[in-house]
């Protein structure tokens, strides 16, 4: 005969012995649940790997026209190509210079050009109308009080000369 | 064996295998899931980059393939640096003005790559000019060059010099792919 302890007890450990095989079963699909998961984020993986591999293989493709590659690296140095044609533009740098000196009556003599930087001998002469002393004023004026110009003087260090007073000038291309 | 027995025993296998289940295989899964995800998340992210990469360059060709891309001289970049047409080049336009251009010496430097990745090659001009203006006049029409990429970033003459002829270096530099 059973008795109402034995009875309750049986009951305790029937309902333990039912929550270790309900988890039990729990971690047992939710194992079977990931191994499955996993697999379709491996298959993916595969996918998205085969995916790059074909991309790459058709930009290589495309990469390999001469065109192509030129024109990215045209686009890549477009401010250094702009930069070194402008610097190239000599015949413009002299004509600028002979436009100096025909406006301020001056003579200019001999034309140092090195990537972007002008040297020449500056001679101004007195004249009927004006001082050479204020032609080279004038001159200076200009670059000092006006920011107009394609060159940017050089700070001018030395001058020779009253009558006809002769410096030497360091132009910057702008 | 008891009920109660049979239950304990019962209820602590469960427990066992579940344990013995979490440790060898779940924990692992969880541990490879976590890795997976994130490889994918880094291969969608670089798929992306492709596609796009892939999607730019496409557009450049097709550009290019269409004539849309004008602004952009090709053949000047394509061109060979060969020293029979850079030669002919040169005398051909000094034959064509005689009395104006005679070349003295022409000096070929081999070629390596710049800093930007274009070819670069030096070419050192030794010529006489009947005047100032023809030297503009040479300058010019190698700068406007049909053919070739030419930059001049030194020269060195007395300027002013109208009335005799000039002998001038012009250091001449070819950029080309």
């Amino acid at each position: 005969m059973v008795t109402t302890n034995e009875y309750k007890n049986d009951t305790k450990h029937y309902k333990g012995m039912n929550i270790s095989i309900i988890l039990f079963v729990f971690v047992l699909f939710s194992t079977i649940g990931l191994y499955f998961y996993n697999m379709t984020i491996v298959s993916k993986i595969e996918a998205m790997q085969t995916q790059v591999a074909q991309v790459e293989e058709s930009i290589k493709k495309v990469n390999e026209d001469e065109k192509v590659k030129l024109y990215v690296l045209i686009q890549a140095n477009k401010t250094y190509l702009e930069k070194y044609k402008y610097l190239s533009n000599i015949p413009m740098f002299i004509n600028s210079l002979k436009e100096l000196a025909r406006v301020h009556r001056v003579v200019f003599d001999g034309f140092s050009y090195a990537n972007g930087e002008i040297i020449s001998q500056l001679t101004a002469q007195n004249d009927a109308v004006t001082l050479a002393s204020a032609k080279t004023t004038k001159f200076l004026e200009y670059f000092r009080k006006k920011d107009e110009h394609i060159f940017s003087l050089g700070f001018v260090n030395s001058f020779q000369g009253q009558e006809g007073v002769s410096f030497w000038v360091k132009f910057q291309v702008k | 064996m008891n009920n109660n027995a049979k239950y304990k025993f019962l209820t602590y296998l469960f427990l066992l295998l579940t344990v013995f289940v979490v440790f060898l295989f779940s924990k692992n899964l969880y541990t490879q899931i976590t890795e997976n995800t994130k490889q994918k998340q880094a291969l969608t992210q670089q798929l992306e980059e492709k596609n796009a990469q892939y999607q730019e360059i496409s557009k450049i060709k097709s550009d290019i393939d269409s004539w849309a891309v004008q602004d952009i001289d090709f053949d000047k970049f394509l061109s060979n640096f060969s020293e029979d047409e850079l030669v002919e080049y040169f005398y051909s336009y000094a034959n064509n003005n005689p009395s104006k251009v005679q070349i003295q010496t022409i000096g070929l430097s081999q070629w390596a790559y710049n800093e930007f990745g274009f070819m670069e090659a030096k070419i050192d001009l030794w010529v006489t000019f009947s005047s100032e203006k023809d030297m503009l006049d040479m300058i010019t029409f190698l700068q406007n060059s049909q053919k070739y990429n030419f930059f001049i970033h030194e020269l060195n003459y007395s300027l002013g010099n109208t009335l005799s002829p000039i002998s001038v270096n012009i250091p001449l530099k070819v950029l080309y792919k």
